[in-house]
């Protein structure tokens, strides 16, 4: 009972830190935020999308196609608490929270055979603890991303299947299935790399695979249902749509400019040379960024100090996991490889390890901390481990060891410094110092220009934020029944058009709205001004006669 | 044997033409070690310096241009006697490997191979070969560092007296090359104190070695501290960054300036980031296996400091040496070859451009031990051994010859912009049609022209130190010094108006000005116009 208490509280710090102002910080929704709400509000509303597509299989969003459980996930949330910046990243923040009341179960599995004392009775709870203040985690379960939905399903998955491979459960094998193909509904990256984890798994528990599928032969026939349909819909929007790869084709390593140029100047240089052929062969030049792309994420600066570098996805001066935790994933890990030997749970959590980035790395922008997400739990589990151990050896030192004492403390309070330290700069600089990052402004803007709109004939919007359109149907109240896209909203629509600004020819148009930045508009006499929270202007308005 | 003479080849054929120019630090450093070898005097007219040598103003390390002279007078001035002390180190480090693995390790088995496989390594490390082909101080310093710790360890494992040559060891590595001016002292204390029990019951000579090497530092220390000593440490280390401390000011304002919000926002907390970046930045698996050093002239573009065939066995090595048991590493080497690893790229992090694998090349060899020790230990674990050695040998040499391969078929012509190439053949030209009492006019916006003149036309040094100080150099603002005339040659592009019909002008490859005609276009080594050579 008394476990269950820890686990209860971990759960509640973990859903405060997740619910807490989840509308307000980050300070704005994204447009890929704004999108999944808007066509989730749409699909509530009339059935279909916003392109007018009833009840889509991958939901089209600007250029882009993405899994479409995120947005079917927003039409129950919406119905129940209506719409709101809140309720789009409801569902990402339940998710969350839930990752981390799983993450204990699943770590129970896992380290089930690892003989160590008080490492089962201490290393769940750690765990989910650890994911549960992890900057990485609480980042991401904050925005309405489908990378964190999709973590929640696998790691999910993952806890029945291991159930389910160690036979404790003939049942979990039907929901470890339900829960992936959830999973591959969710995520692109997960799409790689789920299946390679499980074929891995199946590999591992070879020799005990064929004695499960035989003993309950009709709930496995039922468990492959979910499987088989979500691979035929999948299969179905790739090759019959052609709309499933336009996420590949447009981020892998194969667009990447430049890559061959060098390799091909050599091989002219050379009058097409055997030797500089084969030295210089094209697969060759894939396989190395492919691992360049891949030890990417095995990086320090990575991990430690910059996440990857894109402000929507850290805090300022924070990486991805806390500089205290290193020293005990080190030895967390140390003493995971040591025992690996005839520990198939443990050889499960090195091959998920290991494979996490798999998919991460075939693309262009490495290292990617939301594509390489599912690397979560593992990281927090390897710490719980490291802390079980270390605090085991100091526990068999001297009783009144002074130095270890004092040593421990210090240490402690650089802990709760680092982490203390890390709330600050999330709840209170990132809103400010990121904002631009979340496209802020957007809202205000709508709000103004809605009230403006009676004394203007056209309105003209700058693009250098990108993809304006998308707030205007979000917060302009459009109806959806009414106003569905015909793939060129982005350029403009009903009073609107969006474009780049040159304000000194448009100043001439009669009765037109100028939104721009400030940078475009040059000076001038503005209706009004949109700042960041920092005061900084972010749009500037003005009105011809 | 068969290895050192690897090593040699790898690191001395073609010296002299392959990497295709002599960077301007390395004429630097040939030149006044040619005008110490016939003055005892460097360019400046100091006589043997032993603090610095001012050359461009970029004040270096003496060791370099001293282990020079008898290269110089040897084997004349050339390109190849000037990296010759490169390259001799470059093999004297291979040698160092052998005996400290050695000394290190004990050589039961299963370490029965080790030094044999750690020497192979080095031997053919893309790192170490890469530097041992450009006169680099650093790869003399580097050297010199492992000759330090192998004689430091012989003082543990011997007799006390070896420490007197590990400190002399040290101190010349830090008369070699800036970085390990920091790294030297660091390494040899944090080695003393690791060592701490050992020592207090020999302190003696440890006293007298820590004497001798305090005072063979003052010198050093005299010129650090001097003005032009601190400006060169001003330009490169990453403390004078401004930006931290806007951003720290910015936070605490946001934050109302409240007690705890000072101690978040401290810039002393931003620094530590900032330095952990740095730092991480050497420990990068791509930067080390993949990509190594952006400059072109440290590294090979496209390839990595070490293979990636290393990659596997370093990470064993690695885990082995952190994990292993008691009586399987001696318990010192442990913690010798991990404060080695974890040292050297400290000074390198101190400065902005990281990663950097000159200031970080004191590092070598250890990441090549700890990949012969994963190797060593796959030997006697794995079942198919023979398989094993085969495909792997297999696999090293494509990797050394993918990397010789780029080295001689590639390197030359694509980077020979780095290597200023076409100096040589515009002072060869300019010397074949020099008559008397004529002026020739060069332009300097390829950097550094007169250096290049000295050595190339082997201008006498007596005369070019009387030319220098009769007002033929001139310092600027930043500490740097320009000479603009010696002999015949005037480095800048004159009043058109002044020059006469005799004389001689060098502009870069621009059509001739008025009035001008068109005498030879000097190219570089890939046939690129770079220098017109123009007369009335």
């Amino acid at each position: 009972m008394k476990k269950y208490c820890a686990l209860l509280f971990i759960v509640l710090l973990a859903g405060f830190l997740r619910f807490y102002r989840l509308g307000t910080n980050p300070p704005s929704l994204d447009w890929d935020e704004a999108s999944l709400g808007y066509n989730a509000w749409s699909l509530l509303q009339t059935g279909r999308d916003e392109f007018g597509n009833s009840w889509p299989l991958t939901i089209r969003s600007f250029g882009d196609y993405k899994p479409p459980l995120y947005t079917y996930l927003l039409i129950p949330t919406f119905y129940i608490l209506g719409r709101s910046e809140f309720s789009v990243r409801f569902p990402s923040a339940l998710a969350g929270t839930l990752t981390i009341l799983v993450t204990y179960f699943l770590v129970i599995e896992l380290l089930e055979e690892v003989k160590y004392k008080n490492l089962l009775k201490y290393a769940p709870p750690l765990a989910s603890f650890l994911l549960a203040i992890s900057p990485w985690h609480l980042q991401f379960s904050r925005i309405a991303f489908e990378a964190n939905l999709g973590l929640f399903f696998f790691v999910a998955g993952m806890w029945q299947f291991i159930r389910w491979l160690k036979g404790s459960s003939t049942r979990a094998v039907f929901f470890s299935s339900l829960l992936f193909s959830f999973a591959l509904m969710s995520y692109h990256s997960l799409r790689l790399v789920a299946p390679l984890i499980i074929v891995v798994a199946l590999v591992i528990y070879r020799d005990k695979i064929f004695q499960l599928l035989s003993t309950n032969k009709r709930l496995v026939y039922v468990a492959l249902v979910p499987t088989v349909l979500t691979v035929f819909t999948i299969a179905y929007t790739v090759f019959v749509q052609k709309v499933g790869q336009a996420r590949f084709s447009e981020t892998s390593i194969f667009t990447i400019t430049k890559l061959l140029d060098t390799p091909k100047s050599r091989i002219e240089r050379f009058n097409e040379n055997p030797i500089d052929k084969i030295v210089n062969h094209r697969d060759f030049i894939y396989a190395k960024q492919y691992i360049a792309g891949y030890m990417d994420h095995f990086s320090l600066r990575f991990w430690l100090l910059d996440g990857d570098r894109i402000d929507r996805h850290r805090a300022p001066d924070v990486g991805l996991l806390y500089f205290w935790e290193f020293p005990f994933l080190i030895v967390g890990f140390w003493k995971i490889i040591k025992s690996i030997r005839r520990n198939k749970p443990i050889q499960l959590l090195l091959a998920w390890f290991f494979l996490a980035p798999a998919a991460s790395a075939a693309t262009g922008g490495t290292p990617s901390a939301v594509r390489s997400l599912i690397f979560l739990p593992t990281f927090q589990i390897f710490t719980a481990i490291g802390i079980v151990v270390i605090f085991g050896m100091i526990g068999e030192l001297k009783k009144k060891n002074v130095l270890a004492l004092l040593l421990s403390t210090v240490y402690s309070m650089l802990c709760v410094f680092e982490i203390v330290h890390y709330f600050h700069q999330y709840y209170v600089h990132a809103p400010i110092e990121y904002a631009k990052a979340w496209q802020y402004g957007y809202k205000e803007v709508v709000r103004r220009v809605i009230e403006g709109r009676k004394n203007v004939d056209q309105i003209i919007v700058t693009t250098s934020y990108d993809q304006p359109y998308i707030y205007f149907l979000w917060y302009g109240d459009y109806d959806p029944a009414m106003w569905i896209n015909n793939g060129e909203f982005n350029k403009g629509f009903d009073k609107f058009l969006f474009r780049k600004i040159d304000y000194q020819e448009m100043k001439t148009l009669p009765h037109t709205m100028i939104i721009g930045d400030p940078l475009e508009m040059g000076g001038g006499a503005y209706i009004w001004t949109v700042s960041y929270p920092d005061g900084l202007p972010a749009f500037v308005a003005s009105e011809t006669l | 044997m068969l290895i050192v003479i690897l090593a040699a080849s790898l690191r001395i054929f073609d010296l002299g033409k392959n990497p295709p120019g002599l960077y301007w630090d390395e004429v630097s450093l040939g030149w006044n070690a040619y005008s110490i070898l016939k003055t005892g005097m460097d360019e400046h007219g100091r006589f043997f310096p032993v603090d610095a040598f001012y050359a461009f103003g970029d004040y270096k390390p003496p060791g370099y241009i001293y282990a020079t002279v008898p290269s110089i007078a040897l084997f004349g001035l050339n390109e190849f006697s000037i990296r010759f002390p490169s390259a001799l180190s470059g093999i004297g480090l291979v040698l160092v490997t052998y005996f400290l693995v050695k000394e290190l390790f004990p050589t039961t088995k299963p370490f029965n191979h080790l030094a044999i496989f750690s020497t192979f390594f080095v031997a053919i490390s893309p790192w170490s070969v890469t530097l041992s082909r450009v006169a680099f101080e650093s790869n003399l310093a580097t050297f010199f560092n492992a000759l330090g710790v192998l004689f430091f360890v012989c003082a543990l494992k011997r007799s006390p007296k070896w420490i007197i040559l590990s400190v002399s060891f040290f101190l010349l590595s830090a008369y070699t090359f800036n970085a390990n001016r920091v790294l030297a002292p660091l390494f040899l204390s944090i080695l003393s104190l690791l060592n701490f029990r050992y020592i207090k019951k020999r302190w003696k000579w440890w006293l007298l070695s820590a004497i001798f090497g305090f005072v063979m530092t003052l010198p050093m220390v005299a010129h650090l501290r001097s003005p032009q000593g601190k400006l060169r440490w001003d330009e490169v280390n990453i403390f004078s960054d401004l930006s931290v401390i806007e951003i720290s000011n910015i936070r605490k304002e946001i934050d109302h300036g409240s007690l705890v919000s000072k101690l978040f926002h401290h810039r002393y907390l931003g620094y530590m980031r900032l330095f952990l970046k740095h730092y991480f930045d050497h420990f990068s698996l791509n930067y080390l296996f993949l990509d190594g050093d952006p400059n072109p002239r440290i590294n090979i573009p496209g390839t990595g400091e070490l293979y990636l065939m290393e990659l596997p066995f370093f990470l064993i090595g690695v885990a082995l040496l952190l994990g292993s048991t008691k009586s399987f590493i001696w318990q010192n080497a442990r913690w010798i070859v991990l404060s080695w690893i974890l040292l050297a790229p400290i000074p390198a992090s101190l400065a902005r451009e990281t990663p950097h694998a000159l200031r970080s090349a004191s590092a070598l060899p250890i990441p090549h031990i700890l990949s012969a020790l994963g190797a060593v230990w796959m030997v006697n674990t794995i079942r198919y051994k023979r398989l094993f050695y085969i495909v792997y040998c297999f696999l090293l040499i494509a990797s050394l010859g993918f990397s010789q391969l780029v080295y001689y078929r590639y390197y030359p012509y694509e980077w020979s912009q780095e290597w200023l190439t076409s100096y040589p053949r515009l002072v060869r030209y300019i010397d074949s049609i020099k008559e008397q009492n004529q002026l020739i006019y060069i332009t300097p916006d390829l950097g550094r022209p007169y250096i290049y003149f000295l050595f190339y036309s082997h201008y006498s040094p007596e005369k070019f130190i009387q030319d220098a100080v009769s007002g033929g150099r001139s310092g600027d603002a930043f500490g740097f010094f320009s000479v603009n005339s010696f002999g015949p040659y005037r480095f800048y592009i004159p009043d058109l108006t002044t020059v006469t019909s005799k004389d001689v002008m060098v502009t870069r490859a621009d059509p001739p000005p008025d009035g001008f005609s068109l005498l030879q276009t000097i190219t570089d080594s890939n046939g690129k116009p770079e220098f017109n050579v123009v007369k009335r």
